[in-house]
């Protein structure tokens, strides 16, 4: 049995604030996806720093004007975007374990920068598990955003280890910097030449309004398909499709299963992560690696945070 | 290269942890079922490297384990699996799913105007409608939403070109070829012509899959009320 206790009570909501962990798997083909934190590189050093197990449940606070007022005493962490986070009207640090008390306020403002911060409390959040995951998923009827007087529970059952870890420098990212995303890229593909894929390499874009947790739109428009006409097929978090009139939809975590438009190449996890903190007009560019590398990077960030498991 | 002239079934890449194969040109339930076939076939030679897939009209993706199996290995298996059969498997998931639905202009909002577009009278629309036994094309976009294909060529009608901020769910709606059921509220670009009383949310005991079949048949108002449905 799952013990808790009541640890936080909404005072605002915020734009967007989500609980999310590492998604579901296993019922696309019942048109239900992943979803997920949509940045797995905060969401893990947060639970990591904690010493919280790395599916642990965050609160995914999307922009700010989250208000949240403790109910009682433990120890938390920030991670991802600096939304001008303080604890009671006092700048509280990102990326740094804090020890929290009964009627503190903790406040996530505006961006200072990157979009999304990851709130994580020890032992997670205790919520509603929906197949498999307490991932969040508003289109998708799996559950509803945070809202005005909710009470949010802490797992207190959890097992978590007593280390508190420190957040090595070199691993916060720089959100405002040009995102290279690095891509692999179809080498066989019936909608795009090589020549096409050279063009798309060498062009700056950027982030368009339209960015949201189930797709990122880019602009301007950058290389129109050979032919748009075909069935539709599966989506994946990551899938780069471009709409016939040439505008490149990158796929995250709340992307619908089944897609339409041609699909030219595939984001790294990684650069999706990072892409995440970012928002309009902000600058990308697409550099070209290996599958294999792309998986392994992959799958090293994995193990590192899965090997703390006792 | 062109679609043209691709041979059929070839194997690509999809995303980090799946590949996706296209079996022809033009989808049809033979092709599902084919599809089905080896879909069983590839999950029970890659096992525990498994994951899921999706089937949808003529191509099937695959999701695999990279932890435990390379990529360059799934393909191997695929490839071979997919040279060894040759015959082109019939046996067609004979399951039918019969949706009431209730063809008014009440919950129809697109119901008058595609009478009107086609020269015919509603009560052609619904027979042209509810006549034919479709085929679940694929699952996906939203949870439980099926692809149903194909409409009477008279009944095919484009998607509007600015969607609707929300239908209610039930909604029964038309895209180009395809028929299908909003199972929940959700923004739509598709042309509806009337609404069921079914739940068919991922709460609802129906669960559509890629190769049943679905029959629609008329209900009138009195009917939607009592099976559940609301005005």
């Amino acid at each position: 049995m799952s013990l808790k206790q009541a640890i936080f009570e909404v005072i605002k909501p915020g734009f967007l604030s989500t609980f999310q962990d590492n998604g579901r798997i296993g019922y696309a083909s019942k048109g239900i996806g992943r979803s997920g934190a949509i940045d797995d590189h905060a969401y893990h050093w947060g639970n990591y720093l904690l010493g919280n197990h790395p599916t642990c449940v965050s609160l995914e606070i999307s922009i700010g004007q989250c208000e949240l007022i403790a109910l009682a005493s433990t120890q938390i962490i920030t991670t991802g975007a600096d939304l001008n986070f303080s604890i009671n009207d006092k700048i509280a640090p990102v990326w740094s374990v804090i020890s929290i008390n009964k009627s503190d306020i903790l406040r996530w403002h505006k961006p200072k920068t990157g979009m999304r911060a990851y709130l994580c409390v020890l032992g997670g959040f205790m919520t509603k598990t929906y197949f498999g995951s307490r991932s969040i998923n508003i289109r998708e009827g799996l559950g509803e955003a945070i809202v005005v007087a909710n009470t949010l529970s802490q797992n207190i059952s959890n097992n978590f280890s007593k280390i508190k870890r420190f957040m090595p420098r070199q691993f916060i990212p720089d959100y405002q910097k040009t995102l290279t995303l690095e891509t692999y890229f179809y080498f066989n593909s019936l909608h795009f030449t090589q020549d096409n894929i050279k063009d798309f390499c060498t062009q700056i874009q950027s982030i368009s309004s339209k960015n949201d947790r189930s797709a990122y739109q880019l602009e301007p428009q950058a290389v129109k398909p050979k032919n748009s006409k075909m069935y539709s097929e599966a989506n994946a978090l990551g899938v780069i499709q471009i709409t016939p009139n040439g505008t490149p939809i990158i796929m995250m975590n709340d992307c619908p299963t089944i897609g339409g438009y041609p699909k030219i190449g595939i984001v790294s996890k990684q650069s999706l992560s990072q892409l995440s903190q970012r928002s309009t007009k902000q600058s990308v560019v697409f550099k070209r690696v290996e599958l294999k590398k792309m998986q392994e990077d992959g799958l090293k960030f994995k193990d590192f945070f899965t090997q703390t498991i006792d | 290269m062109s679609i043209k002239d691709q041979l059929y079934p070839y194997v690509n890449i999809h995303s980090e942890n799946s590949v996706i194969i296209y079996f022809a040109q033009d989808a049809n339930p033979k092709i599902l079922a084919h599809i089905d076939c080896i879909r069983q076939q590839i999950q029970t030679k890659l096992a525990s490297h498994y994951i899921e897939s999706i089937a949808c009209y003529n191509n099937l993706t695959i999701f695999y384990n990279i932890q435990t199996i390379s990529t360059k290995n799934v393909l191997k298996i695929i490839k071979r699996l997919l040279s060894e059969i040759s015959d082109i498997t019939t046996n067609i998931n004979h399951k039918i799913i019969k949706i009431p639905v209730y063809y008014h202009q009440d919950v129809g909002l697109d119901l008058l105007s595609i009478a009107q577009q086609k020269n015919l009278s509603i009560e052609q629309i619904i027979d042209k409608h509810s006549t034919k036994l479709y085929q679940v094309y694929g699952v996906g976009f939203t949870p439980n939403f099926a692809y149903l294909g194909t409409l009477d060529a008279v009944l095919c009608t484009p998607r509007h070109t600015q969607p609707r901020a929300s239908v209610p769910a039930g909604s029964v709606g038309i895209a180009d070829c395809q028929t299908g059921i909003y199972p929940s509220n959700s923004p739509a670009g598709w042309q509806i012509i009337g609404q069921t009383p079914l739940d068919l949310s991922f709460k609802s005991d129906i669960k559509f899959q890629t190769g049943n079949e679905v029959k629609f048949y008329s209900i009138d108002r009195e009917e939607f009320l009592t099976l559940g449905g609301i005005l």
